[in-house]
């Protein structure tokens, strides 16, 4: 990246695990405590505007507003939640967290954002990708991404299903044990990208590129779909609503039901 | 009259009381409500708890839906008859005179001037949104049925040059996870390029549904 140019990174985690449980609400919320304080989120809310002030010393009011406790009642217990929180300094860090249960299952998601600028911030994009991390290894995450944020990446073609198909190769991905089980350590150990790590958590982290501050090469993405199979990744210029499930491991939804 | 897989269309206009499928079902009053519950209780967890309520908001919409048919099948041009346009204020929101409602009619009288004519647009329906903090229900400007009673596709209309991710936008995601067949929300703006929340990107990606805006102009 030039010194200063901007450069907005995301990740999205998704996940199997109980977001209703107390032990892992909690560990999210140590790893945004421990975050650099340009990274730390100073609001959240259930929606925008987001306006309640982040006090991680009121830490069982977060984990209520996390549980959606505000819409319990005697004879009903939310079953789902959202959670947006907002850090306000420049970096604009901004994360997500969306959990339910329903007879239609979806991974718990927790997302994030954040803007870095290559003179006085390159040191927040080490600990944003390590934050990251965390949460993914804190969640027991069945897949995590971490990507540049840009229109391209938003579109109608990055739409994420991983009950059809993994989605495009991006710069950093994160396989939890429902892929290390499909794929294979070997396989993951050995794909043909910038650097493939086994986490302690079992989880496999494989950086496609060496920077995130340019996308990922078409042929690169290719080595990686080749890789583990086509079928296991959506189709390139095709909408995931249209594509038939290809390579898809076996989950595990008992957690969000 | 026996149409496969699609509604009739008889010069140009949809009869929905004359519309039978292939299967033997038909197109009619209760079946677009039942298709409409099975639409929502299949795909949803916690939204459906309240699927009697959401029915009956449906079931009203759809009377304007079933007036216009009724009109448009004796003839009668839909647009530009007020008494066809004016919203059923048995389940319509007083948010029609909120500001912006030009817009929301103009987008109504150009973009879906099509599936309005075919009896495929409700407005302002009434959807439950139980675990939303302080507010029940959303209503989107638009949900457009395709030809299988199914819901397609919600949209609502903005005229702001930023779209947050309020409690409506929140509630458009979840219902467009739950209920719509192409998993797409469609934001209309003047201009097309009205910039959107990171949080609604974000809450986009979660529940898996794809977020479009369509200029007008």
């Amino acid at each position: 990246m030039v010194k200063g140019d901007s450069q907005a990174l995301k990740f999205d985690v998704f996940s199997l695990s109980g977001f209703t449980d107390l032990a892992l609400v909690n560990k999210v919320f140590d790893i945004f405590d421990a975050l650099p304080h340009s990274l730390q989120p100073q609001r959240y809310g259930p929606y925008e505007p987001v306006e309640r002030a982040y006090d991680s010393a009121k830490r069982s009011e977060l984990v209520s507003a996390w549980l959606n406790e505000e819409c319990a009642r005697d004879d009903y217990r939310p079953q789902s939640g959202v959670l947006c929180l907002k850090s306000g300094s420049r970096s604009k860090a901004e994360y997500l967290v969306a959990w339910s249960k329903g007879i239609a299952p979806r991974f718990n998601f927790i997302g994030g954002s954040a803007t870095f600028t290559g003179d006085r911030h390159s040191g927040g994009l080490r600990d944003f990708v390590d934050g990251a991390t965390a949460i993914v290894t804190a969640t027991d995450a069945v897949l995590g991404l971490i990507d540049r944020e840009s229109p391209e990446t938003n579109n109608l073609l990055s739409l994420i299903n991983l009950k059809v198909r993994l989605p495009e190769p991006c710069w950093m991905m994160f396989f939890g044990a429902p892929y290390v089980e499909l794929f294979g350590k070997d396989r993951l150990r050995n794909a043909p990208c910038h650097e493939a790590v086994e986490l302690p958590s079992g989880h496999f982290r494989l950086m496609i590129t060496s920077s995130p501050h340019e996308p990922v090469a078409e042929e690169a993405r290719t080595r990686i779909r080749e890789h583990f199979g086509r079928m296991a990744f959506t189709e390139p210029g095709r909408a995931i609503r249209v594509q038939k499930p290809g390579l898809v491991p076996s989950f595990d939804f008992r957690n969000v039901l | 009259m026996m149409v496969d897989g699609a509604a009739h269309f008889g010069s140009g206009v949809m009869d929905l009381y004359d519309v039978t499928f292939s299967d033997g079902s038909s197109y009619g009053h209760n079946n677009v409500l039942r298709n409409a519950a099975e639409a929502i209780s299949p795909e949803y967890g916690s939204m459906a708890y309240d699927l009697g309520s959401t029915a009956l908001s449906l079931g009203g919409g759809y009377a304007l839906v079933r007036q216009s048919a009724a009109k448009l099948a004796t003839g009668e041009s839909l647009l530009g008859s007020a008494d066809v346009i004016a919203p059923n204020r048995s389940t319509l929101s007083p948010s029609t005179t909120r500001p912006g409602m030009e817009f929301d009619n103009y987008v109504r009288s150009t973009k879906l001037r099509g599936v309005d004519e075919a009896g495929l647009l409700q407005t302002q329906t009434q959807l439950p949104t139980p675990d939303f903090p302080g507010q029940s229900y959303v209503r989107p400007d638009y949900t457009i049925w395709n030809t299988q009673g199914k819901i397609a596709a919600i949209a609502d209309a903005k005229t702001s040059p930023h779209i947050p991710f309020d409690n409506q936008a929140r509630g458009l995601l979840e219902w467009t996870a739950a209920t719509a067949e192409a998993k797409t929300l469609i934001y209309y703006t003047p201009t097309g390029e009205s910039t959107v929340s990171g949080d609604l990107l974000k809450a986009a990606r979660a529940m898996g549904v794809t977020v479009m805006q369509i200029g007008v102009d």
